[in-house]
């Protein structure tokens, strides 16, 4: 098999990264926004139906007295209505926002290939469901710029050969504008919500513990921020609509209506054209970028008892549990889906029996190389003597390792490179601190905190290390002899002052 | 208001029960797996809540510029006429169906009265064409051709009305529309048309449409 390679970043993510580590400096990465993007976009939505539930409840479904019943609510019953129809249209606006920067996110750190292709396919179609709902939204209030909407909506989807009739006879003369249109219409906006929701279901059902809710203190944060914005500029109404006028300058929602201004050059067709392609080639994307795959996770059956903790915590719910068919005296056995396998080597960690292994980085090849390093340090170094666990997906050590474990200008410590901080199994933690070999510290340098890159692997560790989650470390081992450092790709100098003051911290300390 | 309560609760109440039994299951999932006993309630910080709440007002910041940027879609004081209705166009067969009916009810009473039985011939009633015309639509401003379009019927049998639809941006003042609209094989007689001089205000839209009860094309 051969040797996993740990590729470096492109500029693109390196760019990302440098970009949440300026938040990082304002917010902490326990609520940098970027870590949240989807959970903030699902917070958006529950704002979105809780606000529309109330506007729904005073807005007259006509064709005449839509407009009204939206004045009343902005103008006379501005301390809730108003602000209620404000927090509707900027937690619209700001889903948009939120859902390009979630899947931009997504791009720039290359999490949207293979095993999550499902995620990256449904998001796309949630945007086409936020995009017309929002669209609709627009059409019910009924002034002159839904009028504008709708007329060049009605335009782009009559102009589909499904649609025998034409949808802008309805605004031509007062008489053809039926209360009918507005229920329709009513409902399409008002079920589009509920589209997402079971759409958000698709979107993660391939996610162990996906995050749904962002922090308490972020769910303030993003309260506070949309109420400011509903006081500093509530949501208006443009004049009512008037069939027998054109529409002047309207003040337009270029979240939603980016689109309209091309029909004023190409036609409805091309439009479609354009935008269809668009959509897919955005969802070929997974498929036209795609990498040469690592191999999936390997199950020994024999060594698996069913435990479950293999299940529990892979991040993509590759791993399953089915009745015993080997007729050992086990309940359970696990089954790799190797389509769904990320290849991370959290299993790996997870699994106390050595029963899953990486083919490409197998749980003994890794020991061994701790105690061929380990004893090599024992060897040369006189210092306090460190043992580096790092993942391929956290601080970059370009440049500074020798090829062969060893750090360039750190005599006192050797890496060992993981594809996940996951898959730093218990029991490869203790080897260091064997008698024989006798080194000081451990230090682990993880993802960063919320930003692991195969989701839970920090998290996992770290539960393990504080005895939280099964397999724990042994409690035989000095936890201050051991630090868990969260790092992402662009904080080598992070990385290495934090490497530096642990090595001091135990300099201050009798072995072991 | 009934309707739209019911449908409005026909899916919130499940959505709200889905949520309810999974938030319940979770918690007697991690009430098992002793997760709970570790997890502290997260606390509300003021410093972190001022800061994540700035770092959010940055999304704010386009939101508040781009939620309603004013923007003009048809060029200022231009305007507009639109012809916009639903007619059918004559049978392309002239078929009469119901008096294809008539004759097979009395040629059955027919039957029946001398052979005592009735042969059904339902091939002689839906054998009857119902496909209709295309509606074409000319239209000329100032004696320009500005539209001369068929309109196909709709249906799958093509035997239903056919829709027109079209706008047009005109340049305010007088001018001389003149619409012929044929509802049959096209000839050089017109079934319907019209000829007026139509002052256009700025802004104005001016509508033509067709009258089923007078059966005439109305500008107005």
């Amino acid at each position: 098999m051969e040797k996993r390679e740990f590729n470096k970043p492109g500029p693109l993510t390196v760019l990302w990264l440098w970009i949440e580590k300026i938040i990082n400096g304002v917010t902490t990465s326990e609520y940098n926004p970027f870590y949240y993007l989807g959970a903030v976009s699902i917070f958006f939505l529950w704002v979105i139906l809780v606000s529309g539930i109330y506007l729904f409840l005073f807005y007259s479904i006509t064709a005449r007295g839509a407009y009204d019943s939206v004045q009343y609510l902005t103008v006379n019953q501005w301390y809730l209505g108003g602000v209620m129809r404000s927090m509707h249209r900027y937690a619209s606006d700001g889903l948009i926002i939120t859902m390009l920067l979630h899947a931009a996110r997504c791009f720039a750190l290359d999490r949207y290939k293979h095993w999550r292709w499902v995620a990256w396919v449904s998001g796309i179609v949630m945007a086409w469901i936020i995009w017309i709902g929002g669209i609709f939204g627009y059409w019910m209030v009924w002034d002159e710029k839904a009028k504008l909407v709708a007329s060049l909506s009605a335009r782009l989807i009559e102009s589909l050969p499904i649609f025998g009739l034409p949808l802008s006879l309805n605004f031509v003369r007062l008489e053809n504008l039926t209360d009918q249109l507005f229920y329709i219409v009513l409902f399409i906006h008002f079920n589009s919500i509920f589209f997402l929701f079971i759409l958000i279901l698709i979107h993660i059902m391939r996610v162990t513990k996906s995050v749904i809710n962002p922090p308490k203190t972020m769910a303030y944060g993003l309260l506070i921020m949309l109420l400011i914005l509903s006081l500093l500029k509530p949501a208006t109404s443009a004049p009512p609509a008037e069939l027998k006028g054109l529409t002047q300058a309207v003040p337009f929602d270029w979240f939603y209506m980016t689109i309209f201004p091309f029909l004023k050059v190409v036609s409805e067709r091309t439009l479609w054209v354009f935008i269809v392609s668009l959509t897919l080639i955005a969802g070929a994307v997974p498929w036209l970028t795609r990498t040469r795959r690592h191999p999936a996770a390997h199950l020994t059956l024999e060594n698996c008892t069913g435990c479950e903790l293999c299940m529990e915590d892979c991040p993509y719910q590759a791993i399953q549990m089915r009745k015993r068919t080997d007729g050992m005296p086990y309940q359970l056995e696990a089954v790799i889906s190797d389509k769904r396998c990320a290849s991370c080597g959290i299993c790996v960690g997870a699994c106390d029996y050595r029963a899953i292994n990486l083919p490409d980085i197998t749980e003994d090849s890794v020991k061994a190389e701790i105690r061929r390093l380990a004893g090599e340090l024992k060897e040369s170094a006189h210092d306090k003597r460190v043992m580096v666990f790092v993942c391929a997906k956290g601080a970059r050590l370009d440049g500074m390792l020798d090829g062969k474990g060893g750090l360039k200008g750190f005599e006192w410590a050797r890496v060992v490179p993981v594809p996940c901080i996951g898959m730093v199994q218990p029991s490869m933690l203790a080897i260091p601190f064997e008698k024989n070999l006798g080194l000081d510290g451990v230090y682990v340098a993880g993802c960063r905190h919320g930003d692991c890159d195969f989701r839970r692997g920090s998290e996992w560790f770290a539960a393990r290390l504080s005895g939280a989650r099964p397999p724990v470390v042994k409690r035989s081992i000095d936890r201050n002899s051991v630090r868990f450092a969260s790092l992402s790709a662009v904080e080598q100098e992070e990385f290495f002052s934090d490497l530096i003051e642990f090595h001091a911290s135990l300099k201050g300390r009798s072995p072991l | 208001m009934i309707i739209i309560l019911a449908v409005l609760f026909a899916f919130v109440l499940p959505v709200l029960f889905i949520l309810w039994r999974e938030w319940k299951r979770k918690k007697s999932e991690e009430e098992k797996e002793g997760v709970a006993a570790h997890r502290v309630k997260e606390p509300l910080n003021i410093g972190a809540l001022v800061k994540v709440t700035l770092v959010l007002c940055l999304v704010g910041v386009p939101v508040f510029f781009l939620s309603s940027l004013p923007y003009r879609y048809f060029p200022p004081d231009s305007s507009a006429l639109k012809i916009g209705f639903k007619h059918s166009g004559k049978r392309v067969v002239d078929c009469d169906e119901a008096e294809l009916i008539k004759k097979a009810g009395e040629s059955y009473r027919e039957s029946l009265k001398t052979e005592g039985r009735v042969k059904m011939n339902i091939g002689a009633l839906t054998g009857c064409p119902r496909e209709r015309y295309p509606v074409a639509v000319a239209l000329r401003i100032d004696g320009r051709v500005i539209l001369d379009r068929e309109y196909s019927p709709t249906g799958i049998k093509k035997d239903m009305a056919s829709y027109i639809y079209e706008e047009f941006t005109v340049t305010p003042g007088p001018h001389k529309v003149s619409i012929r609209m044929y509802d049959r094989e096209r000839t050089t007689e017109a079934e319907f048309s019209l000829d007026e001089t139509v002052d256009f205000k700025p802004r104005e839209i001016k509508v033509v449409w067709f009258d089923d009860k007078a059966n005439m094309l109305v500008l107005e």
